[in-house]
């Protein structure tokens, strides 16, 4: 046993010893934020934020991002959308089998979410589309499964060099527990949370509001939180109907939040969750309160940048090498480049398929 | 109650008025005044690629909700950083990474270099100590981490962490008195790095 085994307990002095040495090892470089500078000062002079009521698909913001990109690269970057259909077809306008039944041991509840990603491609704003697909055994105590890969779908990008990396990643989860998931809660719910829900819509209310991790002092930023914490759960396909009903009427009673009927995007009728502050929506199909498409008027998810690019291109990337990029998944190593397959988007941020399957995956 | 500090005044250059119709001049003077520091901040915590991001995310988001800055109600510093915190919660998990890393870097220093003169040890125990923290902060809640990183790394009063975070001043010095004694204790004791991530 060393010798500062012994001691067990820092004095107040050498933990802000060990908070000042984990913190000096910050490198001072600025650079990178002339990016943001540009970008901030561009959209202050540009457009403004979307009025609530305006919803055209998440398409949308490219003009913006193409409008930081032209002013930082120095490039004419169109918004460009292109019209040859790829993309993987948004769910048919049928209506939902019963998911609600007890499963037969094999079977398993899945879960698809196709979701389009915001991404700046080599100076280039493009939408990216995602597939997560999520199978949970009969006992969600059991291991879940779930797999994350790109389709080749792409918005945006006509740089016919431009390939994408394929490569699915399957990750395995315990009770859902992932390898790369932090503790269990609203934003990753496991099986033990959503059993833990209750079908009390005041009681559900009073948690969406107390736990939400909006952090804004000002509540009427906390509802797009609330609306993400019930997105998490009604994703899974896991939480049953009584819970689906008492999350949806519990999220009508945040502030700024509202639930109204309406239609999906694909025309079904749908219970419509919106987070006033953002304008956010949710889409619960009106008889089975499955969760049919999620919608955004700004890009929910962040612009940011990684070496984690899974697209690349035979032609080297502009001279601003830090070009933004968000990326949900990381190359893979080994690697299936395929061709981008240039799509339009018309449809919302995400749609969500569920289903009863016998395999996993 | 929010309380605005001594030496501060509306509409002085700590607390803008943002709502303006031409908001360019005002968001740019707030860039440059707060930009660097909440880079440096938030590159400890995620990075230096993300934190450039993270930056440029904060500000967008600050301009579009600017007509909700109340400046009787806080700074625009402590009103950035609760913008910043928020988005950070997208990076939880490389965070966590980033913190195992340097657990194991820093045990790896200590291994390699132990036993050589008095200075390298206390090199050394500079290391060990580094690694213990940073898997103890591993273990800390999101909301403790923000809690306690933004007083010691960003150099918030308490106060502004109140204002930043939306909770009262004294929930703030008592959180901050609960993870500072947690970490006395259990970050001495942080022997293995798990992955927790």
């Amino acid at each position: 046993m060393r010798e500062d085994n012994v001691r067990k307990i820092w004095s107040e002095a050498e933990l802000d010893a060990a908070l000042a040495d984990l913190n000096s090892d910050v490198a001072e470089e600025d650079d990178g934020l002339a990016f943001a500078r540009a970008s901030l000062l561009a959209a202050a002079g540009g457009e403004e934020a979307p009025p609530e009521t305006r919803r055209a698909g998440p398409w949308r913001w490219l003009a913006v991002a193409a409008a930081v990109v032209t002013l930082v690269g120095g490039l004419a970057v169109g918004a460009s959308v292109l019209s040859s259909p790829a993309p993987e077809p948004a769910r048919p306008a049928v209506a939902l089998p019963d998911l609600d039944r007890p499963l037969a041991p094999g079977e398993f509840r899945y879960a698809q979410k196709l979701v389009w990603v915001a991404q700046i491609v080599f100076g280039k704003p493009a939408l990216l589309q995602q597939k997560i697909e999520l199978w949970i055994p009969a006992d969600p105590a059991g291991v879940w499964h779930r797999r994350t890969m790109w389709t080749g779908a792409v918005s945006g990008v006509e740089e016919p060099k431009v390939q994408i990396n394929l490569t699915p990643r399957d990750e395995y989860g315990p009770g859902g527990r992932f390898p790369d998931d932090t503790a269990a809660g609203w934003q990753q719910p496991d099986a033990a949370f959503v059993a833990a829900l209750v079908p009390d819509r005041a009681a559900l209310a009073k948690r969406l509001t107390n736990e939400s991790s909006a952090r804004w002092k000002d509540s009427r930023f906390a509802p797009t939180d609330s609306l993400t914490m019930v997105r998490s759960v009604l994703e899974l396909g896991l939480a049953p109907k009584n819970v689906r009903l008492a999350l949806s009427q519990a999220f009508g009673d945040v502030p700024g939040a509202f639930v109204v009927p309406g239609h999906a995007p694909d025309g079904r009728p749908a219970l419509v969750l919106g987070a006033k502050d953002t304008g956010q929506r949710l889409y619960l199909d009106q008889a089975t309160l499955q969760l049919l498409a999620w919608d955004s008027p700004v890009p929910p998810t962040m612009i940011t940048r990684s070496s984690d690019l899974p697209v690349t291109s035979e032609a080297a990337p502009p001279s601003y090498q830090h070009v933004p990029v968000t990326t949900t998944v990381a190359l893979p190593t080994t690697t299936n480049l395929r061709p981008v397959a240039p799509a339009t988007v018309t449809g919302p941020q995400a749609v969500y398929t569920f289903a009863i399957t016998r395999t996993s995956g | 109650m929010q309380v605005i500090h001594e030496g501060s005044e509306l509409g002085g250059h700590d607390r803008p008025d943002l709502g303006g119709p031409e908001p360019g001049p005002a968001f740019g003077r707030l860039f440059d005044a707060h930009a660097a520091a909440l880079r440096r901040y938030l590159a400890r915590r995620v990075g230096a690629e993300p934190a450039n991001d993270l930056v440029a995310e904060t500000f967008l988001v600050a301009l579009r909700r600017r007509e909700t800055y109340r400046p009787e109600l806080g700074t625009a510093r402590s009103w950035l950083y609760g913008i910043a915190t928020n988005l950070l919660r997208h990076h939880v998990r490389s965070e966590l990474r980033g913190l195992q890393a340097t657990a194991r870097l820093a045990r790896t220093g200590e291994t390699s270099q132990a036993g050589h003169d008095s200075r390298v040890a206390e090199q050394v125990d500079a290391q060990l100590r580094t690694a213990q923290l940073a898997g103890a902060l591993a273990k800390l809640s999101p909301a403790d981490r923000d809690t306690l990183l933004l007083v010691s790394w960003a150099g918030l009063e308490p106060a502004e962490v109140a204002e930043a975070l939306g909770i009262p001043p004294g929930t703030v010095r008592s959180r901050l008195h609960r993870i500072r004694r947690w970490l006395r204790t259990n970050a001495p004791a942080q022997e293995e790095v798990q992955d927790l991530a």
